[in-house]
């Protein structure tokens, strides 16, 4: 599971660079809230990448041999998992926008990010195969998302208006 | 009122007043060191747990210790360079970088053969080599995204954006990983609870805690004053300082 997260990683990381590359100075241009744009942007992103992985991941968990009562951890899991690992992709992509060499870098920015939802959530995925309660991980997950919803957006925003000018 | 803490923010100021503090720092490092080291050759007796494997306690704990120091400075001037456009404030934090990922590099490096010796817990840090490894990519990372951009306003203010995102992640980063070794052993926990560092020991780390602090601010000193004759290098008051 925590390779799965990885893999998701480095697939974020292309993707999001690629999609910025052109129309970004219009959204600065546009008068409209930079904020909620890059919002609705990693938004985007996440249903094209995060989603169809959190889709799939019950599948892939029996194929592995998870039990069945453990599959709604691994869902849950992933889905606060690709949904943060998103937003902060969001902050790295709008840092390294304007760079040649911007892909590797921004991998090597984000991986000490992203650790402490690798952690959390094969500790919670772990917990839920051994039959034991998972709430603490879990609600850790929840609240790094909580935290990275409230505040990548905004820094994103003004990474971008850095990016650009 | 405010003058003398807004003198702070010009180059020639900082620049004659880094040249005289650093000759002060330097020597009190000097004492600090001086004293641990003799303090260590006092007390030759070997931990009757460890042997002599707890001394590297004495360079692990200071450069773990600096390495999360260092980046707390970092993230502060960059924060004063972004809120209040200061340019001085840039060029601390760019100084700090290398020094912190030196320091990171270091307690990472002795971090691996500390968790088979079992010292990290003498002063219930916990099994965390693997955070100094995390705190090394943070800095590769600032020091990377810094070196990539070309202008140098702009790569100011994206890594000093960068250092913020970081230093909101670090005690988030920092707990996990220490949750995540000491939950996977149980015996590391009970291990935690019992010894506590004994005096003749404490006394040294101490020492060495504050050497290693003075010794960031000399080097700092030093960082600083090179950045700003580079920054500054087409300037007048350098040329009338330089003749």
């Amino acid at each position: 599971m925590a390779a799965l997260l990885s893999s998701l990683l480095a697939a974020d990381s292309l993707l999001k660079s690629d999609a910025q590359d052109g129309s970004l100075e219009q959204y600065v241009l546009s008068g409209q809230p930079l904020t909620w744009l890059l919002l609705a942007k990693i938004a985007a992103h996440w249903v094209l990448s995060g989603l169809p992985l959190v889709l799939i991941s019950p599948l892939v968990a029996i194929a592995l041999g998870v039990p069945g009562h453990a599959l709604d951890v691994v869902v849950g899991s992933l889905l606060l998992g690709t949904l943060t690992l998103s937003l902060l992709g969001g902050i790295g992509a709008a840092l390294t926008v304007g760079l040649r060499r911007g892909s590797l870098l921004l991998s090597l920015l984000v991986l000490p990010l992203a650790m402490p939802l690798l952690i959390f959530g094969s500790r919670a995925i772990e917990l839920a195969i051994a039959a034991e309660p998972v709430a603490g991980p879990m609600y850790l997950l929840g609240a790094l998302f909580v935290l990275a919803f409230t505040l990548a957006p905004l820094t994103a925003a003004a990474a971008v208006r850095i990016s650009v000018d | 009122m405010w003058v003398w803490l807004h003198k702070f923010a010009s180059p020639p100021h900082c620049y004659r007043l880094a040249r005289t503090t650093r000759a002060v720092v330097r020597l009190e490092r000097i004492r600090a060191d001086r004293g641990c080291t003799l303090w260590r050759a006092g007390a030759r007796t070997p931990d009757y747990q460890q042997g002599d494997a707890f001394r590297i306690i004495y360079v692990h704990a200071p450069s773990a210790w600096m390495s999360l120091c260092v980046y707390v400075v970092m993230a502060l001037a960059s924060a004063i360079g972004l809120i209040w456009r200061i340019k001085l404030a840039h060029a601390v934090a760019a100084s700090c970088a290398p020094i912190g990922a030196s320091f990171a590099f270091c307690s990472a490096g002795h971090g691996c053969p500390v968790g088979s010796a079992d010292v990290g817990h003498l002063v219930g840090v916990g099994r965390t080599p693997d955070f100094g490894l995390i705190l090394l990519f943070l800095y590769l990372g600032y020091i990377a995204l810094r070196a990539s951009i070309d202008d140098l306003q702009r790569a100011d203010r994206a890594s000093a954006v960068l250092a913020l995102v970081g230093v909101v992640n670090v005690p988030i980063i920092h707990y996990s990983v220490v949750w995540w070794n000491t939950l996977h052993q149980p015996a590391t926990v009970t291990k935690m609870a019992a010894p506590s560092i004994s005096t003749s020991m404490l006394i040294p780390l101490l020492m060495m805690i504050v050497g290693f602090t003075l010794c960031f601010v000399a080097l700092l000193l030093v960082r600083v004053r090179g950045e700003v004759l580079r920054r500054e290098r087409s300037a007048g008051w350098i040329r009338e300082a330089m003749a």
